[in-house]
């Protein structure tokens, strides 16, 4: 086990404690992707903040993870401007951990409408199973067992469809 | 890549670094052992705000956590290798926006200390805890 799991796991028996990293995970997550898609689109602060009708200082503002007040509908506009979905779930905080463990550029890439594989290349078949892999290890709680049980699962309906 | 952390070590060999962390309150040690999780995992520079950089003191870094008592925490990269180590320098916090007096000053010297003893007046990151 790493040493940050040893940590994570020991220390988030405390409510406050757990919370409070949680928090402060989520705002690091959402300042650091909202910077990191909009260089993947080689978009400038000012140029963001067109799209979404704010001010340049506001997109300053989102991108520092120490701000902690943005809304859903912020997030909902920033969305549309990067033609991607918002996703707000609960989550378990067993899934942080791989959450932090993984976080990176290219954890946090997205790509946008236009270059969302599936709905653009004629042989969907040939693009389905990274794209669903991709799509449900994003959404697994318990990071092993939840993943090996979908991929698992993946892996039987592409033999039958194979099949037929 | 994953970076190295280290603390700073006084005179005595002890960790001043790790005794103000644990002096916090829970919440802002969590908060402050996120960020330092961040830190050595991605470096200082992918998140935004991170650990600031600071004015008249070229070397230094701050990285803060949003609290009614204001902790923030003073690190250096390096400074023996710049490529894969922080160290820990020096906790304070401040108040109506201002430090105490000397904090940078402090904090420059505890890396001066180290470039001259590397040996001696730093040792790897030890995790505070409550």
């Amino acid at each position: 086990m790493s040493e940050l799991r040893s940590n994570l796991r020991e220390e988030f028996h405390d409510k406050e404690y757990r919370h409070s990293y949680a928090d402060e995970s989520l705002n690091t997550y959402i300042a650091t992707q909202i910077k990191v898609l909009r260089e993947q689109q080689k978009l400038t602060q000012k140029e963001l903040a067109d799209l979404t009708g704010m001010a340049q200082p506001r997109i300053a503002l989102l991108e520092d993870i120490n701000y902690s007040s943005w809304s859903i509908n912020t997030l909902r506009r920033i969305a549309e401007a990067f033609d991607l979905r918002l996703s707000v779930r609960f989550e378990t905080f067993s899934s942080l951990i791989p959450e932090t463990e993984t976080f990176s550029r290219e954890a946090l890439e997205r790509a946008p409408f236009k270059e969302d594989t599936w709905f653009h290349k004629k042989d969907v078949q040939a693009v389905e199973m990274p794209i669903l892999r991709a799509a449900y290890a994003e959404q697994a709680q318990s990071p092993e067992r939840k993943l090996g049980k979908i991929l698992h699962m993946s892996v039987g309906s592409a033999a039958v469809a194979s099949s037929a | 890549m994953a970076w190295t952390l280290y603390d700073y070590r006084d005179r005595r060999g002890e960790n001043p670094v790790r005794r103000w962390c644990e002096r916090l309150q829970k919440k802002d040690l969590a908060k402050m052992n996120q960020r330092i999780d961040l830190l050595e995992s991605n470096g200082h520079e992918f998140c935004p705000g991170l650990a600031s950089n600071l004015h008249g003191a070229p070397h230094l870094h701050k990285i803060r956590v949003n609290s009614n008592v204001a902790p923030r925490l003073f690190l250096c990269k390096g400074p023996i290798n710049m490529a894969s180590e922080y160290t820990l320098l020096l906790g304070e916090f401040e108040k109506d926006d201002e430090l105490p007096e000397g904090t940078l000053q402090l904090a420059e010297s505890y890396r001066q200390e180290i470039i001259n003893d590397p040996k001696n007046r730093r040792g790897l990151h030890e995790r505070a805890k409550k």
